[in-house]
């Protein structure tokens, strides 16, 4: 079956620092791929590039079949998605009009209720509280809308940075039980998360990140074989 | 009890043009981070398409008083397409917009006063006659803009809450780079602000006239104005846009009462300035102006 | 190292600047053009300190001409009600105006950008307002009423600067002169503040804001600075103006005259330090040229303003920077593109 994502040779960076050095990547059409590695090296830069956030200096990406247009406001509506670093919610909005903001691509109504109601069964806080303006939720709840968004769109592949950023353990938990949910219905997403321990129980391949390029890759049962290398580069 | 239903009459018709003026401008420094020098020259250009369309075409006023929104939607988008969308992700682009548009500002003012000459016209559009509430004397003109002003900002309000577009705009005030990754066009919602800033402007521009009196540089006063009104709220903030006005206006309609109309805008002007001591974002703004 | 330091360079430049200028009235002896010329040397000192304030420290102000004004008012009013001379008049304008400087920019500079470039514009707009609509007879002169701060027509008929004696016919020299040495003090002083410590420190401002306070520094204080000394020398300037135009009115607050005067620092290029000097002598060329078009002065200022910021936001300084780039050397105050992360 053909990748979903296909990046060969990606070089990118803001103004006039590099970060990515040269980087090889393709996405399957289903499953959790995780990108993991120390922060400052890339990972972000990886997905808002991927996004059409940030200008791509050289290097190709395919996406589902075709080369992926320019910015990010069409690369969204070919069904790339991205749930950014930190949330960056609406913050005048309410929490169903932030996930209403996710669906604004999208034209048929009907479905985009049905998949407001998917996100609701997903994250029921979220149904309590959808009149609420969204700097008075937690920062869980913030987490649950800016992924709720993300799903809003129903695209072909969604990308999340760092969904534990700032959270308590438990709350992390229920996201990355979320997170199995969404990849069990046949979504395929990417993962970037600086401590690999919550996203190895739902990840099935994994990309580690050094200084602007992918210094291992391999499955889950690869990563424990290899928990030499991984250590050394996170650190113990 | 007569000078309250006075200034309450002269403040309120104030505070609805100050607020159809003012609105448009808060819009496009919400969501675009622009200032545009050229908005008192779109009220003027507003004034003088509605005064034309009268004046040369024979037109009713309310055919006129479209013509004249339109004017100023027209020149909304040809000041996008033609200036701001080339600057748009360069850097010192709030610095280069502002002198930009004053240029395009000054250019067409210029235009205006070559096509049109300096005498000064009276606007054709309004409505004549008076009626009295208690012992004060109250145009049928001063209820029209009262009218008119609320029509177009509840409309304005409407669209930005209940229509896609209008979420477009709200969503990318709020957060640019969030807005685009919903697949919001942002290029196209820069383009739909100046239309609808221009259309109020243009409004705003035709009641203005029809107060006092048009000449191209009628705009000036006005816009001075919304800038000023638009920081007191609090930059981007258009519903804080829209209360200031009026709040504004009825402050000044006592001022003008009671101490004659040249000290309105010093003493504006002073408030304005306390206010932004106390609050340095201004009344309703939420963004971080300040800098230690 | 024996190299020369920046200020040096510079200063050697307005030095060359000065020779230069002192010997045109040689050349140019036409009454019409020397007087051009001393508009000229008015408008780029008010240019170059407009440069140091915007450019440099990063205060949008649109306030410059009132800065101007008050200068040039000070002046025309110490001497029609105090009876000092115009020379005395000089320093007490360039003080005023820095006082002013001083109270606007305490109310302002708190503020972001744009709150600093509206509320400057607004300032200068209800000051010209009140001027304009101020009816009341403060004093007769010469059968005529003044009013306090002028109103519509302002003062004229100032005491000039005493070279009609010394010179006779050829009194304007003498201004003509009296105008190059403050246009030099500008200059001179507008160097020391970019290239020394005042500018180093607004430099380190904008590179890193955190790593600078953590030093002490303070951009409202520094901005405040800069827009004192700068108002300093343009209420000097203004004060010149009005004792060689011996008149002084509230036509310094037309909007035309602030966009021509920005139109200066922009084509000049707003970071340089030489671009509004340039930029004016362009400006003042391309208004003498538009003469013979007929009325186009003001469509010609906003041409000019638009095509610039879109085409050449660096200004003319920017396009020779770029071309001293390529043929290898780099010019005297380039700076190095800032690697920011994210």
């Amino acid at each position: 079956m053909a990748e979903l994502l296909s990046i060969k040779g990606l070089v990118s960076g803001y103004r006039h620092l590099k970060v990515l050095r040269s980087v090889d990547f393709s996405v399957g059409q289903s499953g959790i791929t995780a990108i993991i590695g120390p922060n400052g090296h890339g990972k972000s830069t990886l997905l808002k590039t991927i996004a059409g956030l940030l200008p791509t200096w050289s290097g190709e990406m395919v996406f589902d079949g075709a080369p992926l247009p320019k910015g990010a406001p069409e690369r969204a509506r070919r069904g790339l998605t991205l749930v950014p670093q930190g949330d960056q919610l609406f913050t005048g909005m309410t929490v169903e009009e932030n996930l209403m903001m996710g669906a604004f691509s999208r034209s048929d109504q009907r479905a985009v209720r049905g998949t407001l109601d998917t996100v609701f069964a997903l994250f029921p806080r979220l149904h309590e509280r959808r009149t609420q303006r969204s700097e008075s939720l937690s920062g869980g709840e913030r987490r649950m809308v800016g992924i709720g968004r993300g799903l809003m769109a129903d695209g072909k592949l969604m990308m999340i940075d760092e969904p534990s950023l700032g959270l308590a353990p438990l709350i992390i938990e229920q996201i990355y039980e979320a997170l199995g949910q969404i990849a069990a219905d046949g979504r395929a997403i990417v993962v970037v998360e600086e401590n690999p321990s919550r996203v190895a129980k739902v990840a099935d391949r994994f990309h580690l990140m050094d200084g602007g390029a992918f210094a291992w890759s391999g499955t889950t049962a690869e990563l424990e074989t290899s928990s030499e290398i991984i250590k050394t580069y996170l650190g113990a | 009890m007569d000078a309250l239903i006075q200034i309450l009459v002269s403040g309120l018709t104030l505070g609805a043009m100050y607020a159809l003026g003012a609105v448009g401008l808060a819009l496009t420094f919400g969501t675009m981070r622009m200032f545009n020098m050229a908005h008192g020259v779109f009220m003027t250009i507003g004034a003088y398409a509605a005064f034309s369309t009268v004046t040369y075409f024979g037109a009713p006023l309310l055919v006129a008083l479209l013509m004249g929104i339109l004017a100023g939607g027209v020149i909304g988008a040809l000041m996008h397409l033609l200036v701001v969308q080339f600057m748009l992700e360069t850097e010192d682009f709030e610095i280069n917009v502002l002198v930009a548009t004053a240029g395009v500002g000054i250019l067409l003012q210029d235009f205006l006063l070559k096509v049109y000459g300096g005498y000064p016209f009276s606007q054709p559009v309004q409505v004549e006659g008076i009626f009295r509430i208690g012992g004060v004397a109250v145009t049928y003109q001063s209820v029209v803009i009262l009218v008119l002003a609320t029509v177009l900002i509840s409309a304005l309000a409407w669209a930005l809450t209940r229509t896609k577009f209008g979420m477009a705009i709200r969503a990318t005030a709020m957060n640019r780079e969030a807005a685009m990754l919903m697949g919001v066009r942002t290029s196209r919602t820069y383009l739909q602000v100046l239309i609808i800033a221009g259309m109020l402007a243009g409004a705003a521009g035709i009641l203005i006239s029809s107060l006092s009196t048009l000449s191209p540089e009628m705009g000036q006063n006005p816009a001075v104005r919304a800038f000023v009104i638009c920081v007191v709220a609090g930059l981007g903030s258009v519903t804080g846009a829209g209360i200031a006005a009026i709040a504004l206006g009825l402050f000044e309609a006592a001022i003008q009462y009671y101490f004659g109309v040249r000290y309105g805008l010093p003493l504006m002007l002073a408030l304005v300035v306390v206010v932004l001591i106390w609050r340095p974002a201004g009344l309703f703004g939420t963004q971080e102006v300040v800098r230690s | 190292m024996t190299s020369l330091t920046t200020i040096q360079k510079h200063l050697i430049g307005v030095l060359m600047m000065l020779v230069f200028m002192a010997v045109v009235p040689v050349f140019v002896t036409q009454r019409y053009f020397l007087g051009e010329i001393i508009v000229f040397m008015i408008w780029a000192s008010v240019a170059v300190q407009w440069n140091v304030l915007m450019g440099h420290a990063g205060v949008f102000s649109l306030g410059q001409m009132l800065i101007f004004a008050v200068g040039a008012y000070t002046a025309a009013m110490s001497m029609t009600y105090l009876g000092i001379s115009p020379w005395a008049a000089l320093p007490v304008s360039a003080v005023v105006a820095a006082a002013a400087a001083f109270v606007i920019g305490l109310a302002c500079l708190r503020l972001g950008p744009a709150y600093v470039a509206l509320l400057t514009f607004a300032i200068s707009y209800m000051v010209y307002v009140l001027i304009i609509t101020d009816t009341a007879c403060y004093t007769t002169v010469a059968g005529g009423c003044q009013r306090f701060f002028g109103g519509t027509t302002g003062f004229s008929r100032l005491e000039d600067l005493g070279f009609r004696e010394m010179l006779r016919g050829n009194w304007i020299i003498g201004n003509y002169f009296t105008v190059l040495v403050i246009f030099t003090i500008s200059l001179v002083a507008s160097i020391i503040v970019i290239h020394g410590r005042l500018g180093l420190a607004f430099r380190a401002l904008s590179d890193s804001p955190v790593y600078a306070a953590a030093r002490g520094l303070n951009r409202t204080r520094s901005q405040l600075i800069a827009f004192v000394v700068t108002a300093f020398f343009t209420g000097l300037t203004g004060a010149v103006f009005a004792a060689h135009f011996r008149s002084t009115g509230p036509s310094l607050f037309d909007f035309s005259t602030l966009l021509f005067i920005l139109a200066m620092v922009i084509v000049g290029g707003l970071r340089s330090t030489w671009g509004p000097v340039f930029g004016a002598a362009m400006m003042m060329i391309l208004v003498e040229v538009a003469k013979g078009m007929g009325d186009v002065r003001n469509t010609v200022i906003g041409v000019v303003l638009v095509l610039f910021v879109l085409f050449l936001p660096k200004g003319i300084a920017g396009l020779t920077s770029r071309l001293f780039n390529r043929f290898g050397s780099k010019p005297a105050n380039a700076q190095d593109p800032a690697s920011g992360a994210v």
